[in-house]
């Protein structure tokens, strides 16, 4: 039997200590403003994948499963979770006493109703495939029966990607975009304007976990600003402005030539965010000529990844070949042999070897993520060295988005994974087996295998030989061209006190004016 | 008279009839599911058809429109799919941005264009109107929006004079919002100017050469007291009948100059709501601006018949 | 009379006609101006031997040198190669609206003159069309059809066919009272002899002019299109795109919007005082006609 537990007694007092020194420089107060590049039209709590809309609910919104720093999920609303040996009984035990902004207590009766919201309306809701019924045979214990072994669905719950929100059984009844903004989070929900703003302040009944701090996306959390403001401002230029002229307090993604001015700035401080996101080249195989893999392989060996970060990037990158970043338990080298090769001579053989004989090769990208757009312009440079027959299609990106989800009419579309490396090997959920997978394969025997077998072991060697087996096959039969980790440069004023960077996600809370 | 402005009301009515068809229509070509861009980049295959239902997407194009013109009967263009609330509130939020921009723009436009107009007819075949006719046509030969970037750059980065972008509502700070609208009404109202400076000039010109001009000088009267008494009458005059050109011009540029300044006017709704693919919010956006320019151009039409008995009326 | 005699006086007729117009200083001006961009066009290739697309990694932001006339952009590319071959795409696409447009505009304007019944639905038509703020329309049209340089010329050219209708309505409209229509009415000329052959021609000083204007509006409106990311799609280097790329870096590497920007200034003056030149040399009584 497992069990996840919170800390609870141990090292309290030296909690206390550290929570009573550090009191001098922590205060309550202020009005936070933040601004972010995109907005969203939805703030249900179930209905939602984008960033945008994470980043403004991340502090209204808790689940019973939160991330840690390192992205392994711990019990947040619950106080710990037991997993049966066999693996098909979870048992949750609630934190007594969480209280739901309207006032009423949180108890198992709201958490099953939010999972069954969850399993109708969520893009993820294939998360719930595996449960058989949801049983709660007490206010503050839900037990969650499986119907077969599914060894990642704690990382799911835990996932933030599309969270398992708990909000109260009277709201969970409510069809998409009608529920209140009800959930538990240190912040509650004061106004929302869709292509502006939203602001939520302090919620004064808060409970928090016990711990010593906040941690990932759960712990101790503490709420200090009295309001916080999400702005969305489109232009990175005008982000930087409204920085610049005390508008705003925090900005995510400013330009790196921009970065580098406002790091001179005495009153303002620049943190590097690194990795933040993987930029990809996604490539049809199941439509020819990129159905022919000597073809795939050719262009995978022609292309320098240096360059193409550099570009997509302005010189903020990594290299990196895995779909998980390095400091995740599941990294591994199965893809870096194939990885940012650059040799055209190898390249040129590679595609003598295809017969390719230069058929037009569709290669789509956007200007709305300019990434992509700048990622996909390189790339086409080098392929063209290569003597491959590159037609550069420019769309918008919701034409775009449309497109590549076809299965005909492209060959390779710039794309990029946001949330779900932070959540390890799940990118592949996104790749290819998800409802809205973004790789086009025929079926794959290898792949299908190795992803059965990670989702069938209990012990995690035999998880990390399954995805290090995925990673390898991915590399080697060139599905999906890693370009390499991205980073995001935060700009925000100085004073801002015990701001850490954290991936993914934008934490108002364990932060605060100096 | 009466008979004139029936008809005038009647013509208007057509135009704005067809107007509301052409606006409706355009955004039924868009390539592209709106619903799959609502839904967002992991939207399932029912979420997106939920929202297509929610929103009519999935009815015939007949049913669309007479819908379309029903809602606008009673006011209602529709819900905004990516705002969250009714396509005239949206616009009417963003109105005022606009106006104020297109405000400071005009009064730039009026006091610049009409003097340099009527400096260099004054002046006729001298160097000043020799120097004022070719800013006028320099003026209107530059795009505005790099005009923008370049007042930017100038301004706002090598000397820091001015905001590079950003707009500050007239009730928090009018002085402010001044500010904030100057580098933008100028690099808007340039075109007008230049436009609005060669019509003054070639009005002023054909003014002071008419009898009654002459004859008044003959008499002795001060150039100005003529310039003043009479041909300025005549070119505000020939000012009101460009005035709904002028202000469909500075819509027009208003996309643009709203985007490279970050001002939350019309035209930058207008420019995210394509790129959204928002379409109950396009069509509002074409239908208002469209129908603004016309009713103004009503206005005016109306105005002169009444103030000019002499106007024929067919 | 025998053919040397008519061609005599003809030749003559047309020396002096030339020498009228290389002595009228805004038309020469402007035709400088336009042939500057037209002769840059023709030899982008030979004027600026680097690809306008390559990419290299090693020489981004490179201000304006001997190595790099004007400078390099964000991906390393040559701004001056791109700004001459955005010339080409530019320059095409002023051409193609100033034809979609003259012939959509002018049939519409000559059947809207010549037949009374078609006048007022016509002219309604365009009058709706003409209430549009006309970059708003033009941006509606490329967003529903999509962005290419094709669907770029369509909505430019729907939004500037019902000012040339306008101008060809007008002239047809005085025309069609003249003696020599109605001669050759008279005669049994069949309408579409009358149109094409009597009122076309007749047509020709003021529809001239306004094309040139048309061309002016379409090489702005291409450049403002392309800015809002409407336009021709890269990497093809059209004007607008170059800024549109540019203007990330406006504080760091200016030169990358500033070459473009004027690119499109010279041009578009160019074709404003040629249009001026035409006008006063074609038709003196016109006025400064609105856009």
């Amino acid at each position: 039997m497992t069990t996840y537990r919170l800390p609870l007694s141990a090292g309290l007092a030296l909690a206390v200590a550290l929570t009573s020194g550090a009191a001098l420089a922590q205060k309550k107060g202020g009005d936070m403003v933040t601004a972010q590049p995109a907005g969203t039209n939805t703030l249900d709590p179930h209905f939602t994948a984008s960033a945008a809309a994470r980043n403004m609910m991340l502090g209204m919104y808790e689940t019973l499963m939160a991330i840690d720093e390192n992205t392994a999920p711990i019990p947040h609303l619950a106080e710990k979770v037991t997993v049966a040996e066999d693996g098909l009984t979870y048992t949750f035990a609630l934190r007594k006493g969480v209280k739901f902004h309207s006032g009423k207590e949180m108890t198992s009766a709201d958490v099953k109703a939010s999972f069954e919201r969850f399993g109708q309306l969520s893009p993820e809701k294939t998360t719930m495939a595996s449960v058989d019924r949801i049983d709660t045979p007490d206010a503050y214990t839900v037990v969650f029966k499986m119907k077969a072994l599914d060894t990642s669905f704690l990382d799911r719950l835990a996932s933030p990607a599309s969270p398992t929100t708990i909000i109260p059984t009277e709201e969970a009844s409510k069809p998409v975009n009608k529920t209140a903004m009800i959930s538990t989070g240190p912040y509650q929900y004061v106004e929302w304007q869709p292509d502006t703003h939203l602001k939520v302040k302090r919620f004064d009944g808060y409970s928090a976990a016990p711990g010593k701090t906040a941690d990932g996306l759960g712990g101790k959390k503490t709420a200090y600003f009295d309001s916080v403001t999400v702005r969305v401002i489109r232009e990175a230029s005008a982000r930087v402005a409204a920085l610049e002229a005390g508008q705003v307090h925090y900005i995510e993604d400013a330009p790196v030539l921009a970065a580098q001015r406002l790091a001179g700035n005495a009153k303002l401080k620049v943190v590097d965010l690194l990795p933040a996101m993987q930029p990809v080249m996604l490539i049809n195989s199941i439509q020819a000529p990129t159905n022919n893999v000597k073809l795939r392989q050719a262009m995978q060996a022609a292309v320098d990844m240096k360059e193409v970060m550099t570009a997509a990037t302005d010189g903020n990158y990594k290299l990196n070949h895995s779909f998980v970043y390095p400091n995740n338990p599941y990294f591994n080298d199965a893809g870096k042999k194939a990885y940012s090769v650059g040799d055209m001579k190898r390249a040129k053989q590679l595609l003598a070897e295809s017969g390719y004989k230069g058929e037009p090769i569709t290669m789509l990208t956007n200007k709305d993520y300019q990434y992509m757009y700048k990622s996909a312009l390189v790339i086409s440079e080098q392929l063209k060295d290569l003597g491959v027959n590159i037609k550069l299609e420019v769309l918008d990106w919701p034409t775009m988005a449309d497109l590549s989800r076809k299965r005909e009419g492209w060959n390779m579309a710039a794309s990029g994974l946001a949330i779900q490396p932070f959540v390890g090997p799940y990118s592949y959920m996104k790749l290819f087996w998800g409802t809205t997978h973004i790789a086009f394969a025929d079926k794959d025997p290898v792949l299908e295998e190795a992803w059965t077998k990670f989702n069938k072991s209990l012990k995690l060697a035999d998880r990390k030989d399954a995805w290090t087996q995925i990673e390898g096959r991915m590399a080697d039969q060139v599905y999906v061209m890693k370009l390499g980790d991205a980073g995001n440069k935060l700009a925000m004023v100085k004073n801002l006190g015990g701001f850490k960077p954290f991936a993914g996600a934008v934490r108002m809370w364990d932060v605060w004016f100096e | 008279m009466g008979a004139y402005i029936v008809r005038r009301l009647l013509v208007t009515i057509v135009v704005l009839l067809l107007v509301s068809l052409i606006s409706f229509s355009i955004m039924q070509l868009v390539p592209g599911d709106p619903a799959v861009v609502m839904a967002g980049l992991a939207a399932t295959a029912d979420q997106i058809q939920r929202i297509r239902e929610q929103f009519g997407l999935d009815q015939p194009f007949h049913v669309q429109l007479i819908r379309w013109y029903a809602g606008i009967a009673v006011g209602d263009m529709g819900q905004s799919m990516t705002l969250g609330r009714s396509v005239g509130k949206a616009l009417a939020e963003r109105l005022p941005a606009t106006i104020g921009l297109a405000l400071v723009a005009f009064v730039m436009t009026l006091v610049i264009g009409l003097g340099a107009g009527i400096l260099a007819a004054i002046r006729q075949n001298t160097w000043v109107d020799q120097l004022i006719m070719t800013l006028a046509v320099i003026g209107v030969s530059m795009p505005s929006f790099w005009l923008g970037l370049i007042f930017i750059i100038v301004f706002a980065v090598m000397l820091d004079l001015l905001p590079a972008g950003g707009y500050v509502p007239f009730a928090q700070n009018p002085k402010d919002w001044l500010v904030s609208l100057l580098l933008p009404a100028f690099s808007l109202a340039l075109l007008q100017m230049g436009l609005l400076a060669r019509i003054t000039r070639s009005t002023m010109v054909e003014i002071l050469r008419q009898d009654f001009i002459r004859t008044a000088r003959a008499k002795g009267l001060p150039a100005w007291v003529v310039i003043c008494k009479h041909a300025l009458m005549n070119v505000m005059v020939m000012v009101a009948t460009i005035i709904g050109i002028v202000f469909s011009l500075m819509l027009s540029g208003s996309i643009v100059i709203e985007t490279v300044f970050s001002i939350p006017g019309l035209g930058r709704l207008m420019a995210s709501a394509i790129l959204t693919r928002d379409y109950p919010l396009i069509q509002g956006g074409l239908l208002l601006t469209a129908a603004m320019f016309v009713l103004i151009n009503l206005a005016v039409d109306v105005l002169y018949a009444y103030l000019d008995p002499r106007i024929r009326y067919d | 009379m025998t053919d040397a005699a008519v061609q005599a006086p003809a030749l003559m007729r047309r020396r002096s006609a030339w020498r009228r117009y290389a002595t009228h200083r805004l038309f020469a001006a402007g035709a400088i101006l336009c042939s500057i961009a037209v002769l840059l066009a023709i030899f982008a290739d030979v004027l600026a031997v680097r690809s306008p697309e390559r990419t290299r990694i090693s020489a981004t932001f490179q201000p304006p040198s001997d190595t790099y006339l004007m400078g390099t952009d964000n991906l390393g590319r040559d701004v001056w190669s791109r700004v001459a071959h955005g010339s080409r795409v530019s320059i095409l696409i002023g051409l193609a609206t100033v034809m979609l447009a003259g012939i959509a505009g002018t049939l519409v304007g000559l059947f809207a003159g010549y037949y009374r019944r078609l006048d007022e639905p016509l002219m309604r038509l365009m009058d709706a069309l003409m209430s549009f703020p006309a970059l708003l329309l033009a941006v509606g049209i490329t967003a529903a059809l999509g962005p290419s340089a094709t669907n770029v010329v369509i909505a430019i050219a729907v939004v500037y066919a019902p000012r040339t209708a306008r101008i060809v309505r007008a002239s047809t409209l005085v025309l069609r009272e003249m003696d020599f229509v109605m001669g050759a009415k008279a005669a049994g000329a069949t309408d579409l002899r009358i149109l094409l052959r009597h009122l076309l021609p007749n047509c020709l000083g003021p529809l001239v002019v306004q094309l040139t204007f048309v061309f002016a509006y379409a090489v702005l409106a291409e450049a403002a299109l392309s800015f809002l990311g409407m336009g021709p799609p890269p990497p093809a280097p059209s004007w607008g795109n170059v800024i549109s790329d540019g203007r990330d870096y406006l504080r760091e590497a200016p030169w990358i919007c500033l070459f473009p920007g004027l690119a499109i200034s010279i041009t578009v003056l160019g074709l404003n005082l040629l249009g001026d030149g035409l006008r006063d040399l074609l038709d003196p009584r016109m006025k400064i006609q609105e856009s």
